[in-house]
């Protein structure tokens, strides 16, 4: 195993998805990047990540979808998940947390914010991601 | 007989007949005994007569033979002595005694009497009409009752003259007694017999009435019943002629006071009877047009329908409410419905005439036509209704459709203006941060100010966004427990930083209130709103206080500051959208004029309220209060 977590993102905005990297980077995560749902499936397929970022809406496959697959999957079911959302509306996080992800994130957020939801999923989903490596 | 008998019985109810016939039978019984009655009266009077007579006869024959045998001229001069009377008594108890004579008296001619077999009576004289009528020549008959010995024996006393042959004066007169008992034996005798065969004889003749007696009864009954039947049945036919004259009557008043034109025509169509009714239809009275073809009232242009309606009354069938136009006197038509009837004779049903009913349809006419207007008016204001309809529909189509175009314009907007902001508000702050190295002192006071800038345009947005929601009705409360008390602990620590930034003191007067209802992060927005609102419009060094405190089912917030206040003219205005106050607006203090609206707006959907009392210079308090009773009734039911 990588000595840095890995963090998987995935957004079609090239310009948030930096932001994201970077900001998770300083972190200390290791970021890989992914500009649709597709690529993002394949690239956690290909090696599973300790933390996943989705936007909600992207072309192809939307974020909620590519939350149902991976946690359809045996290596990626217990990887905690946010969803990011420009949607004002309530009802498309509860659609998200529906499909299985664990927190969700309205935009505008601060770079700050997002290090904060971040820590403490992975504060929450240590024990469970241990059982499972385990 | 019989049969008939019981059948006129149950018929005539009862026993009339058998009383009858008793009656009869009674009444004849009687007149037959009333008869047999007189008969033996008459037969008795006449026996008696004869046996009387008998008697009489024989007692002259007695007193001849006494005379001639026995007596003696001096035995009628004076009383008889002892021995004259002993032979004399011999005399009548041998002769006479035996006939029945209980008695026998002598008289001389002046009515002494000289003898008699009662030795008491001579000597004596009885003034006697009878002895005198003897001596003047006749016998003499009575009855009489006399006393013989003890007892009062009723006898019939024959007196006779006694006269020698050839003496034309009589002697003296010899009265006879005889016992009256001897002659009823008689008498009994002979009415005996006659009274037995009358009797038989009387019987047989009412026996045989008897069967005669019940077959005249019976035929009587049966008369009488025929009689009466024949009499209801008279009576009947009278009430079913008077019932008929009057329906006659009525039905002629029926048609006399018809506004219809009732009219009756012959055969060959000529009009016999002719109402007022029809008077006032046609014009025509009764005299002028009786015996004239119905035809004249019929159009010109309308003849072929006269004689479709004349083969139908020919053929035995009626025309009812046929609607055509009729021809008056004045030459004048109108609207007339016909109903004709035919007319059949009463023996062999042939068509004999028709009843023609005809009614003025002239107003109906016009109210068919009126009726007809109005109904295409009603169809042309229909269709224009349902093409207003349809417009509305299109309209209601085009609106909704803008309604989802707007939805999807929040969404964008939403999308399209946050997304951007994010980057713009991430990347400041990566680059504030040193995320591109140190910055010189310019460059981040410039991009402070970039910062500030976008956070109040993010502010905008949010803010807008937010009433978009609102008025799309898409506004939904993420409802949960919250406790308010910690809510309005965090919204403390939020303004903090600006409070001390603005050199402002933060009071806080914080109470133990029951959880409620809610949506924590929508009353968090509130009250961060009140709270910046406070501290934005209160001068440096000035003072906001916060409380919150449990009153009744509510909980109450009040945030006081000792600012600018808000001029009383204005504060009506306040939670208008997009007000913004002129203290504000002069002193170029930020705001998008939404934030009051929004607290108002989160706070009502809390079923909750929002009131602000502010005195200009001195300062304003914002009072929240929200109900906690949903919580606690949640609790219960959960």
């Amino acid at each position: 195993m990588s000595p840095r977590p890995v963090a998987l993102i995935a957004d079609d905005d090239p310009d948030i998805l930096l932001l994201i990297s970077l900001t998770l980077e300083r972190d200390g995560y290791e970021v890989v990047s992914a500009s649709d749902g597709a690529r993002a499936l394949e690239s956690a397929r290909e090696r599973v990540p300790h933390l996943i970022v989705l936007d909600l809406m992207m072309p192809g496959i939307d974020g909620c979808e590519v939350t149902r697959r991976l946690r359809a999957a045996e290596a990626t079911k217990d990887v905690p998940i946010m969803i990011v959302t420009a949607f004002a509306e309530e009802s498309q996080a509860a659609m998200a947390l529906a499909a299985g992800a664990d927190a969700y994130m309205k935009k505008p957020f601060s770079p700050r914010e997002l290090l904060a939801k971040t820590a403490s999923l992975l504060l929450e989903r240590r024990p469970r991601s241990r059982l499972a490596n385990a | 007989m019989d049969a008939t008998h019981a059948l006129i019985s149950s018929r005539a109810g009862g026993d009339r007949p058998p009383r009858l016939a008793f009656r009869f039978a009674l009444y004849t019984g009687l007149v037959l005994l009333v008869v047999g009655v007189s008969v033996l009266w008459v037969l008795q009077r006449d026996v008696t007569t004869r046996v009387e007579s008998r008697v009489e006869q024989q007692a002259q024959r007695v007193a001849e033979a006494t005379l001639s045998g026995h007596l003696r001229r001096a035995d009628f001069i004076k009383p008889v002595d002892a021995a004259r009377q002993r032979a004399l008594d011999m005399v009548f108890r041998d002769e006479a005694f035996l006939g029945g004579i209980i008695d026998a008296t002598l008289y001389d001619p002046t009515g002494r009497i000289t003898y008699s077999t009662d030795h008491a009576l001579r000597g004596k004289r009885v003034a006697s009409g009878e002895i005198s009528a003897a001596l003047a020549g006749g016998r003499q008959r009575s009855t009489r009752t006399i006393r013989h010995g003890a007892n009062t024996v009723k006898v019939i006393r024959t007196v006779v003259p006694v006269r020698p042959q050839g003496a034309p004066q009589p002697l003296g007169a010899l009265a006879l007694s005889q016992d009256y008992r001897s002659l009823n034996v008689q008498i009994d005798e002979a009415i005996q017999h006659t009274a037995v065969i009358l009797l038989v004889a009387l019987l047989v003749l009412w026996a045989s009435l008897i069967p005669i007696l019940r077959r005249t009864t019976n035929q009587l009954h049966a008369r009488n019943r025929q009689l009466r039947e024949q009499a209801s049945d008279l009576a009947q036919a009278l009430d079913a002629r008077r019932v008929a004259q009057q329906s006659v009557s009525q039905l002629a008043a029926i048609v006399e006071a018809s506004d219809d034109a009732i009219t009756r025509t012959s055969r060959d169509g000529t009009v016999v009877t002719w109402n007022p009714g029809a008077q006032r239809l046609f014009g025509y009275s009764s005299k002028e047009i009786v015996g004239r073809p119905l035809a004249i009232l019929v159009p010109h242009g309308r003849m072929h329908e006269l004689a479709t309606v004349a083969k139908h009354i020919g053929d035995g069938k009626g025309v009812e409410d046929h609607e055509t136009r009729g021809l008056r006197k004045d030459g004048t038509e109108v609207d007339v419905s016909l109903t004709v009837s035919p007319i059949l004779s009463e023996e062999d049903e042939a068509v004999t005439g028709a009843a023609v009913i005809a009614r003025d349809v002239t107003h109906v006419k016009r109210q068919q036509r009126q009726l007809e207007s109005l109904l295409a008016k009603e169809r042309v204001a229909r269709a224009d209704a349902e093409n207003a309809q349809r417009a509305l529909a299109e309209q209601n189509e085009r609106l909704r459709e803008l309604d989802r175009l707007k939805d999807e314009f929040i969404s964008l907007v939403s999308h399209e203006l946050r997304t951007p902001l994010t980057s713009i508000h991430g990347y400041l702050e990566l680059l504030l941060d040193g995320g591109a190295g140190e910055l010189a002192p310019a460059q981040e006071r410039f991009l402070t100010v970039v910062e500030r800038n976008s956070k109040r345009l993010m502010q905008l947005v949010g803010d807008l966004l937010f009433m978009a929601q609102v008025e799309a009705g898409k506004l939904a409360l993420d409802l949960d427990e919250v406790d308010l008390t910690e809510v309005v602990t965090e919204c403390l620590e939020h303004a903090q930083p600006l409070a001390d930034d603005r050199e402002i003191e933060l009071v806080a007067d914080v109470s133990e209130t029951p959880s409620m209802l809610g949506d924590r992060s929508r009353i968090s927005q509130v009250l961060d709103n009140l709270i910046s609102n406070a501290l934005k419009f209160t001068l440096r060094s000035g003072r906001v206080s916060l409380s919150i405190s449990a009153v009744g089912n509510d909980a109450v917030i009040e945030i006081a500051d000792n600012g600018v206040g808000i001029p009383a003219s204005e504060q009506d205005r306040l939670f208008e959208r997009f007000f913004r106050s002129s203290t504000a607006t002069e002193q170029a203090i930020p705001g998008t004029g939404l934030g009051l609206t929004i607290a108002k707006t989160i706070v009502e959907r809390h079923e909750g309220s929002i009131s602000i009392e502010s005195a200009e210079g001195a300062g304003t308090t914002v009072r929240v209060r929200l109900p906690v009773k949903n919580a606690v009734a949640e609790e219960v039911t959960v």
